[in-house]
């Protein structure tokens, strides 16, 4: 009894460790949850099955980008992009989805961050305000690295602060965590959401496929079980098409150019395997080559497999809501992503 | 680059001589000279006021009435930190300013800045939020143009206070009410309105200017406080007031008064609103930039009915309007119709004015008066151009001599509202009147005389304007027109004219007959005319080439006869001829000697018994041709560019530049040929083949200079080229530079 009495506080204090010092306020969502990353939030009536359908209880949204101020009416270092159009909200509040705010910040903005702090948190505040979003979390998207590390990591702290000013409630705050940041120290946050995609290089023609190869993440797999932040999967989707020239250097990214196109042999001819030369005259002149991604089911179900076993259960988010995208897979087989 | 530049000033400073404006000039293409004249409106008596010029003056206004307020006994920096800058204000200030006003307990003050700095933290937030790229409406009515027609604050910056030194007070009309400082009082009202007005209580920011306004004197601070009222008047939704309370501080907002409806507000309560005269002018030259069909049907049936109803006593501005914008439409007929309905209205003396210049304007650019197209324009040009001269006068008669030299080296003539600021109305209508001169020369007269194949008359009216302006456009024009129009011009100038417009061209044009025998000689020297040349360099006078000051381009040192790329001396412009044009020329260096030595040059390859002879004039001549329009004898052939100067020229001279100079360069390989032809000696040859693009590569190879910090290969001239014709090769030295060549063509 009187070891028992010792041990219990220790192994609380083990298990909870990182908490103490992000201060947790939210533990991560339950139940399924989605992205919704597109710029007008108008879910059509597939959409709105699908989250039916799935009972999912969180939507997290992308409301803005934060990028380098390039508009030169603003004295502003930094400023939102890409601001979200929240077109029509009741599908997902009449289902009563909490709506996460997700708010992606390029490398060159979070290294201004204290120019933005305030006034991002503002902007939350007034997008949630106008709309009449209640909110209890919100999260941040950056692909930091070392050298923008501490920036990022201080922002957190920040803004968490920022946020007490314009919200009644204390806010909880969470991150994107890549499979490369694994290898560094968690943010201060209440918890991450592993993303499992982009694990490629989607420049280099050579890649098979850059949204996820299990082989690509393997190497990550050994930070999970010592990693010391809470962590949901995210699970990607999407698919895309990645144009090169002839020179086999990367154009660009076509997100919503789906597999039927790629089938229109007026546009492209089929080289093998995910591969096909542009055709098309008023696109040859852009780029000559497409490169064709999409994970199937089974590797997602094999990723997912793998992290279950080196960090054990976590709820999943898929990446992202769209119908044309997630047509491709068997409710099945989203069930099976879900559980 | 510099040279030319000096050049071009002692050209000018001819004209300028009688009146001292000698500025440095930019240098415009001829043909893009009348570009810059189209922006200027046609409708423009009063001024309008930028918001960053208004602050500007609210804040040196401000900083001097605190600095006179503690009797300048701080630094004037000082005050200007405790205004401006994010300074503390609590007992251990250290501000001077502060200081002062704690030291002498002058709670007064201190109670207003204790008021200032505490709230302005509440809506200078709110006020930068709004303006930031952030900024998202929080509710629906939430408009964020709103806050871009107000002034930003600028006063003072969000600043902690220590509450325990001076009781904080909230700034309302109390504040006012109970402050016995007549001037702190009337701050007291502006920041009482800010803070209204910002946190959007409109109705209070209008009332209490209702109730204290009337004391404020006319001041930046005054307009500051009008321009919330203003704003809240709008936001209130009181278009008709707001707008003419915004017309009334020369402040155009283009909702409210490019808006015939608004108009018609103002006039169903006011229909002689003295503000009128603003808003119309403001209604048209919106309408100039951005002709909206719709606004102009608008605006003329509401112009109609004022006129026709006779309620207003100012009739003729809204008919001049509706003149202007049939002139904007390109309908010159109903223009000239509409303006003489309006010259007969009555009117006030400004509007009278604009009518006639509008009258001016239209006329200079109407098709259908061939026959009297001058007669029309003469008592209108007249008028205005003595209105012009007067209004300098009265400018000139306010600058001190310091300032009018500092004036004149500026080159800002047109600038009236910084020597006579004290009357904003009629420096801006001064300013107006010029730039309708301007539109009338350049975009009126010129054109047209060009038009009819009278370009010697368009020479006169530029001539005109810059007499009238003290300008010196004349020489540009001068520099690129045919000689023979310069001729007839310099006939026209003599004959005294014969109609009331020509004498007054005559009358007011620059008349110095030298100066155009220098132009008409130079324009045939740079189309190897110099037989025709001569006779006008010879007439003119010693004293205008004293006057010119451009003796110092014209030297032995520059001489236009010298092979500069070759070093040794013994080769140098001797060419083996019965005479040495070098010589020659350093004798009395200048255009004239220059005409007569390539007219003997031109004899003696004509009449030469040798090939020898014959080829060596021919290559005199082609070197004299070089120097004298691509070389660095270039001041013979041109006033204001050079081959020099061609590769940091602004605008689109080095285009216009590059074309003559390539026709002259291929003239020089014309001549070079002919030299190469007569004479077929090996080194003679080579001579001939250095300034020639055609062989110039082959005379060259490639060696690798070494310097200290790594190797570079360059091409220079061979061997065989240097030992003969060149001492030394010098990288930088771009007399012996064999890359020379190319960088005057291929820059």
């Amino acid at each position: 009894m009187k070891k028992s009495c010792i041990l219990y506080p220790i192994i609380l204090l083990c298990l909870t460790g990182c908490n103490f010092n992000t201060g947790i306020h939210k533990t991560p969502h339950k139940g399924n949850a989605v992205y919704y990353w597109k710029t007008v939030l108008s879910p059509d009536k597939d959409e709105e099955d699908f989250l039916r359908k799935n009972q999912v209880k969180t939507m997290y949204v992308r409301f803005f980008d934060v990028d380098i101020n390039k508009n030169s009416t603003f004295s502003d270092m930094c400023a939102p992009v890409a601001t979200i159009d929240l077109y029509n909200l009741d599908p997902i509040l009449d289902q009563q989805i909490e709506v996460v705010p997700v708010v992606f910040i390029t490398p060159k903005a979070i290294k201004e961050y204290p120019s933005f702090t305030d006034n991002l948190a503002h902007r939350i505040y007034a997008m949630c305000h106008k709309h009449r979003i209640d909110i209890r979390e919100v999260q941040f998207d950056c692909d930091w690295t070392t050298s923008t590390r501490d920036a990022y990591f201080q922002f957190l702290v920040d803004v968490r602060e920022a946020l007490k000013q314009y919200f009644d409630t204390n806010i909880a705050i969470s991150s994107t965590i890549r499979l490369h940041q694994l290898a560094q120290d968690p943010p201060a946050v209440d918890y991450g959401v592993l993303m499992c995609y982009n694990t490629g290089d989607f420049k280099n023609y050579d890649t098979k496929n850059s949204i996820l190869e299990i082989k690509d993440v393997k190497p990550y797999l050994k930070y999970l079980n010592t990693y010391r932040l809470p962590l949901t999967l995210a699970l990607p989707t999407y698919s895309w098409i990645v144009m090169f020239n002839e020179n086999k250097k990367f154009v660009t990214l076509n997100e919503y150019d789906y597999l039927e196109n790629l089938h229109d042999t007026t546009r492209y001819k089929h080289l093998k395997d995910n591969r096909y030369e542009v055709v098309d005259p008023y696109e040859i002149n852009v780029a000559k080559y497409a490169r064709y991604e999409e994970v199937s089911a089974e590797t997602i179900l094999e990723v997912k497999k793998l992290i279950t076993r080196h960090y054990g259960e976590t709820p999943v988010v898929l990446y992202h809501l769209d119908t044309k995208n997630l047509s491709k897979y068997q409710d099945d087989e989203i069930k099976a992503f879900y559980k | 680059m510099m040279k030319s530049k000096l050049f071009t000033s002692s050209i000018l400073l001819i004209f300028s001589l009688p009146l001292l404006a000698c500025g440095p000039l930019s240098i415009i293409p001829p043909e893009q000279h009348w570009l810059f004249y189209t922006g200027y409106r046609m409708y423009d008596a009063k001024s309008t006021y930028w918001r960053s010029d208004l602050d500007e003056k609210f804040r040196n206004e401000n900083i001097n009435f605190w600095h006179d307020y503690v009797e300048n006994s701080v630094p004037r920096d000082a005050v200007e930190a405790a205004l401006y800058d994010e300074i503390l204000l609590d007992a251990h200030s250290t501000n001077a300013f502060f200081r002062y006003l704690l030291d002498h307990h002058d709670t007064t003050a201190l109670h207003y800045w204790m008021s200032l700095k505490s709230n302005d933290s509440v809506y200078v937030k709110q006020l930068r939020w709004k303006q930031s790229a952030w900024w998202y409406p929080e509710t629906d009515g939430d408009n964020k143009w709103n806050m871009f027609n107000d002034m930003s604050v600028t006063e003072s910056d969000d600043c902690p206070v220590d509450l325990s030194i001076l009781k904080v007070r909230e700034l309302d009309e109390a504040c006012i009410k109970q402050c016995r400082h007549a001037e702190i009082r009337n701050r007291y009202l502006l920041q009482v309105m800010r803070k209204y007005f910002y946190t959007e209580n409109f109705a209070k920011c209008i009332s209490v200017w209702k109730k204290y306004g009337a004391k404020v004197p006319e001041s930046a601070l005054r307009t500051q406080c009008l321009n919330y009222y203003g704003g809240a008047l709008l936001r209130m939704g009181r278009e008709a007031e707001a707008a003419t309370v915004y017309a009334g501080i020369g402040y155009f907002d283009v909702y409210l008064h490019y808006n015939p409806d608004v108009l018609r507000k103002v006039y169903q309560k006011q229909p002689n609103c003295k503000e009128f005269e603003f808003m119309v002018q403001q209604f048209v030259n919106q309408y100039f930039d951005h002709p909206k069909k719709s606004k102009a049907e608008a605006f003329n049936s509401l112009a109609d009915e004022i006129v026709r109803a006779g309620r207003n006593r100012n009739p003729a501005l809204w008919r001049s309007a509706q003149a202007t914008i049939a002139y904007i439409n390109r309908d010159t007929p109903k223009a000239v119709q509409l303006l003489a309905e309006a010259e007969k209205m009555r009117g006030t003396p400004v509007v009278k004015e604009n009518i006639r210049m509008l009258r001016l304007i239209v006329n200079s650019t109407r098709t259908d008066i061939d026959s009297i197209y001058e007669a029309k324009l003469y008592p209108d040009l007249k008028w205005l151009a003595q209105n012009i001269q007067r209004d300098l006068c009265v400018r000139d008669s306010c600058l001190s001599n310091h300032l009018h030299e500092a004036y004149c080296s500026c080159n800002q003539l047109n600038d009236y509202s910084v020597l006579c600021g004290e009357d904003p109305y009629s420096s801006n209508l001064a300013s107006h009147r010029v730039k309708v001169l301007r539109r009338v020369i350049f975009l009126g007269a010129m054109p047209h005389f060009k038009k009819i194949g009278q370009t010697y008359k368009s020479i006169a009216y530029l001539n005109l304007y810059d007499v009238v302006f003290r300008e010196s456009e004349l020489l540009y024009y001068l520099d690129t027109t045919s000689v023979g129009d310069i001729i007839r011009y310099a006939r026209f100038l003599q004959s005294g004219g014969r109609t009331p417009m020509e004498k007054f061209l005559i009358q007011n044009n620059h008349k110095n007959i030298n100066y155009f025998y220098d132009f008409i000689g130079t324009q045939y020297m740079r189309t190897e005319q110099y037989a025709a040349a001569l006779p006008y360099l010879e007439k003119v006078s010693e004293d205008f080439r004293e006057e010119q000051r451009i003796a110092e381009y014209l030297t032995a040192k520059q001489n236009p006869f010298a092979e500069e790329w070759i070093t040794k001396k013994e080769n140098q412009g001797v060419y083996g001829l019965s005479f040495n044009p070098m010589k020659e020329y350093a004798k009395k260096p200048g255009k004239l000697t220059f005409c007569q030595l390539m007219i003997r040059l031109q004899k003696e390859i004509q009449t030469a018994n040798t090939a020898e002879k014959r080829a060596k004039a021919a290559y005199a001549y082609a070197i004299g041709l070089y120097q004298s329009s691509i070389g660095y004898a270039w001041a013979l052939n041109r006033y204001y560019t050079s081959s020099w100067d061609n590769p940091s020229v602004p605008g689109d001279i080095p285009k216009y530049a590059d074309k003559s100079l390539k026709e002259r360069q291929n003239k020089v390989e014309q001549w070079l040929d002919r030299a190469m032809k007569y004479k077929k000696d090996k080194v003679f040859s080579m001579k001939c083949k250095i300034p020639h693009r055609r062989y110039r590569s082959q005379l060259k190879e490639t060696v690798t200079v070494k310097y200290s910090w790594g190797e570079v290969n360059v091409q220079q001239f061979n061997k065989e080229v240097r030992s003969t014709f060149c001492d030394r090769f010098d990288d930088h030295n771009g007399y012996s530079n064999p890359n020379w060549l190319s960088s005057v063509w291929y820059y």
